[in-house]
């Protein structure tokens, strides 16, 4: 078996770590940092990623609620119309249909995954750094570690991207955002909720101190620069038209709204995914479900290459299927953002825009394009026999051929991959199918009335028959 | 004494002189210029304009000058948008000079006998509550009604504020001639330090341009034009003989009231927007046939001038709608590539029917709905907008709903019998009908204006009886003779 190495234990590494375990093969992370990053990042998980949250067992029993009581908005704000966990478009609108958001702190996640990577027998390195692609540099000193397979899950300034010379093309920002949770000398200083501003937008809340703003002046001229508290107050204060005072900043981070892509996930046997491959604006949270879902559509492929049973082909694949994806993402990344520019003409488009929102074709196809929802045919969450969930069956992370009309034949020729496909037989009636292969990604491989056979879709996505 | 005095002899005043003379008011437009201005702002009538003529028996007259194109546009998305499926009386725009609409409009106030007088300019007027003196005595009348465009003096002379956005972009248009007129294409034409818009007109074309002045105190000349045209290509296209260089821009205002007293504001004199799609046009015939009949039933005595608020109250909404939706346009069309992704967002969710009628009806005013008293979320979708053009057998013979409108009265078309509006009949006429398809309705009431004002399907009445209706716009019931 050749080893596989991810740079990053950020949510998306640990989710491919896992994804890698639960298919056979046990990654090293490297992890840069010593601790979980404490600094405000998400604090959900959106569409498809929510959906493959529940198919590993990951949603958080509470997961539909703030893990606080959220103050009612004001009647103003841009999203006085919406409730939490409903999805939006540029601080716009709700967007309806989807499925439900998962409402977790990034850190959560991260904790939650890195247990269960620890549990899976994952070699979990925190403290350890990428120098180039053979080398670390760890707590104790420098090693060479030699990967076969090494994924850069390694966000947004990617080190594996850039030693790999992937190319990464976008367009650069034009503006500037703070997200804080800071302790202020008068709390009250503005209603909470989302709200335009001369200048650009103003977030407060939903919990206490949180702020978030967005200004139109350009980039961060020096984005390593240490963010003070002054250049924070100085936005609040811009936008807000108050004297405000931050007495304490708990938690900072800056951001703008480049959108950049790498041009291929793969280049030889280096991988990427999540940030490392695609970044873009914050707006509505697209982050982490494209970073999740890059990471649940890579593990089994890439398992399957490193215990040498597929050809390094099916990698190719990541790239087709993810990277059309997160190019959309971006493009409606960069229409929030106009979208959130200030100025009376834009708040008449936004008008247009949300009207045309009323409407249930446009919504709908807003909502799944906003969630990766219509990337091909995704098993719903069946029913067998009343009992036991196509969610609850895919925990296992391997694929899954649902035997729905009990047939002998059909479990026979799986049974040459019973240790990357589960076969389950049981009766479904919301199907008319008599058998179906799900994906560990959900994405529907095969279907009784396929012309192909099933042996080719179990050789094609699964690799070479172990008997 | 004159009934109404019309200061303006663009479409709305135009339109609004035939109105009250088509019910019977005494009108005298006055209109500043000598002569017709030979610069032609738009090109082009859109559907709910055509509607409103062809509700006065109009159309016909206007549908002969020019092409019908099956396509409107919003916003300059590079797709237009197909009016073909949408299921309307006229799909299409049409295309006809503004010159030439003036110019039939004025025919039509002439054999209905308006006064128009060229050369008359309005320079001050009083009003009291009887009549407004107009030009120290010059003049008077019962009311005046401001169509003098976006500068207007009524509105000024009224004080009546005008407030909105500023603008953001200035253009320059000129309508010259070009020495070559291959040396630029129709279109936009790509230079290295701009672009230069090309709309092919008969013998000249109207050039557009970014204007990089936002201050200006003087009129733009050739010369300004050339040497930015020249520019922006970088090279020299020679352009001569100007009919007209002038200037506008993304700014949108509005009156914040069409009344004062015994004066009115129409038209560009109570709403000025970034130019798209006609609108301007369309305000302008929509503004005066909604305040013609009112104005008129007034100046009868059949209702109190209280029904002029609701000019205001149906006139000013529709307005804002259009301002918005214009400035919208604005930035969407503009070349900042900022907005390339929404263009994008636009022209993808432009593929859903819903959404291709919501912009369409935005585009042409259709989706313009009034307050008829009843909540619109469980309305009938035809209460409040204009009624469709039925076909219908009245008395045996096949009409439509248009034709019925053309004398300017209220229409009650009542489809099962059943309706009794005496005390009504010397103000709208009652029509016993039926319909070629099944509409499910038993009663209409139609305003002058083609709205429908009430409507009954079986047993449920909407907004509710048929007399509270008929009450609100057309005055308290006759008192009968025993």
């Amino acid at each position: 078996m050749s080893s596989v190495v991810v740079v990053g234990g950020g949510p998306v590494g640990l989710m491919l770590a896992c994804e890698l375990a639960l298919n056979h093969v046990r990654p090293i992370v490297l992890e840069r940092l010593t601790e979980i990053d404490r600094r405000p990042k998400a604090g959900a998980v959106t569409g498809r990623g929510a959906e493959l949250l529940d198919r590993r067992g990951l949603t958080p029993p509470d997961a539909g609620a703030w893990p606080f009581t959220p103050r009612p908005v004001h009647p103003d704000s841009l999203l006085a119309k919406g409730k939490p966990g409903a999805g939006h478009f540029a601080g716009m609108f709700v967007l309806t249909g989807g499925p439900g958001t998962v409402m977790i702190p990034q850190q959560q996640l991260e904790a939650d995954l890195a247990a269960r990577a620890v549990e899976l027998g994952v070699d979990l390195r925190r403290g350890h750094t990428l120098i180039d692609l053979g080398t670390v540099q760890g707590p104790d000193g420098r090693y060479e570690l030699d990967a076969d397979w090494i994924v850069g899950c390694d966000g947004g300034r990617s080190s594996v991207r850039k030693l790999a010379g992937f190319g990464f093309p976008g367009t650069d920002g034009i503006s500037t955002g703070y997200q804080a949770v800071v302790e202020l000398d008068d709390p009250e200083f503005h209603p909470h909720g989302w709200f335009r501003k001369e200048h650009g937008l103003l977030v407060h809340g939903p919990m206490p101190g949180r702020v978030m703003t967005l200004e139109f002046d350009g980039p961060p001229p020096h984005r390593d620069s240490e963010i003070t508290r002054e250049e924070l107050q100085r936005s609040l204060r811009r936008l807000s038209g108050t004297q405000v005072q931050v007495t304490e900043v708990r938690a900072v981070t800056r951001f703008t709204d480049n959108a950049r892509q790498a041009d291929s996930y793969r280049r030889g046997r280096v991988l990427l995914a999540g940030d490392a491959a695609h970044v873009h604006s914050p707006w509505g949270g697209p982050g982490l479900r494209l970073g999740l879902c890059d990471a649940v559509n890579l593990g089994w492929k890439l398992a399957a290459v490193a215990r040498g049973l597929a050809g390094a082909d099916l990698l190719d694949t990541y790239t087709v299927e993810r990277h059309p994806v997160a190019a959309r993402a971006l493009e409606l990344q960069r229409a929030s953002v106009a979208l959130l520019s200030p100025g009376p003409h834009v708040s008449a488009l936004r008008d247009v825009v949300s009207g045309l929102l009323d409407h249930e074709d446009a919504n709908r196809w807003l909502t799944a394009a906003m969630g990766d929802l219509d990337l091909g045919p995704f098993c719903p969450d069946l029913s067998l026999d009343g009992g036991p969930r196509v969610g609850e069956l895919q925990r296992t992370g391997r694929g899954l051929l649902l035997d729905l009309a009990d047939d002998p034949g059909l479990r026979a020729v799986a049974e040459g991959w019973s240790d990357r496909v589960e076969v389950v037989t049981g009766r479904c009636e919301q199907v008319s199918d008599r058998a179906l292969l799900v994906r560990p990604d959900g994405q529907i491989a095969w279907r009784s009335g396929d012309a192909e056979p099933l042996r080719e879709q179990l050789t094609r996505w699964f690799g070479i028959s172990h008997s | 004494m004159r009934d109404v005095v019309v200061v303006g002899a663009g479409p709305a005043g135009l339109m609004l002189a035939c109105e009250l003379a088509v019910a019977g008011a005494d009108v005298v437009v006055l209109e500043r210029a000598e002569q017709r201005s030979p610069f032609c702002r738009g090109f082009n009538l859109n559907a709910r304009s055509l509607d409103l003529l062809d509700r006065r028996g109009l159309a016909e007259r206007f549908l002969a000058e020019g092409p019908k194109v099956p396509v409107t546009s919003f916003g300059g998305l590079a797709t237009p948008i197909d009016l073909t499926q949408l299921g309307w009386d006229h799909p299409y725009t049409l295309g006809i000079a503004q010159t030439r609409v003036e110019e039939l409009l004025e025919q039509r106030a002439i054999e209905l006998g308006v006064t128009v007088l060229r050369g008359h300019e309005l320079r001050a007027f009083q009003q009291d509550g009887e009549s407004v003196t107009i030009n120290d005595g010059e003049l008077t009348a019962r009311w005046l009604v401001g169509c003098d465009g976006s500068r207007s003096t009524v509105r000024k002379l009224a004080r009546i504020p005008f407030p909105g956005t500023d603008a953001a972009n200035h253009w320059l248009l000129g309508d010259v001639v070009p020495t070559d007129f291959g040396a630029m294409s129709f279109g936009v034409n790509n230079g290295p330090n701009g672009t230069v818009v090309v709309i092919p007109r008969p013998g000249y074309v109207r050039v557009l341009v970014d204007d990089p002045v936002t201050e200006r105190t003087e009129e733009p000349t050739l010369a300004e034009l050339q040497s930015i045209v020249d520019h922006n290509l970088g090279r020299h296209v020679e352009l001569t003989d100007p009919i007209w260089i002038g200037r506008f821009s993304d700014a949108a205002r509005q009156a914040d009231a069409y009344r004062s007293g015994r004066v009115l504001l129409a038209g560009d004199a109570a709403h000025i927007h970034p130019p798209a799609g006609a609108q301007g046009v369309n305000l302008a015939l929509a503004d005066a046939t909604n305040l013609g009949w009112k104005l008129a039933a007034v100046l009868r005595g059949e209702v109190s001038p209280d029904l002029l608020d609701t000019y205001h109250s149906e006139r000013h909404a529709a307005g804002a709608r259009v301002l918005l939706h214009t400035q919208a346009q604005a930035v969407l069309g503009a070349t900042d590539s900022r907005f390339a992704p929404v263009r994008e967002l636009f022209a993808e969710l432009g593929e859903l029917g819903q959404v291709r009628r919501y912009l369409a009806e935005l585009a042409t005013g259709v989706e313009t709905r009034y307050d008829m008293g009843a909540p619109v979320e469980d309305a009938h979708p035809w209460l409040g907008r204009l009624a469709p053009n039925l076909d219908l057998l009245v008395d045996g013979r096949p009409t439509t709903l248009s034709r019925l409108l053309h004398g300017g009265r209220g229409v009650l078309l009542d489809f099962a019998g059943t309706q009794q509006v005496t005390p009504w009949l010397d103000r709208i006429d009652l029509v016993h009908a039926s319909t070629v398809d099944d509409t499910g309705l038993s009663a209409l009431l139609i305003r002058p204006d083609g709205y429908t004002a009430w409507l009954a399907t079986g047993n449920t009445h909407q907004p509710g009886p048929l007399t509270d209706s008929l009450a609100r716009w057309f005055g308290a019931p006759a008192v009968c003779a025993a």
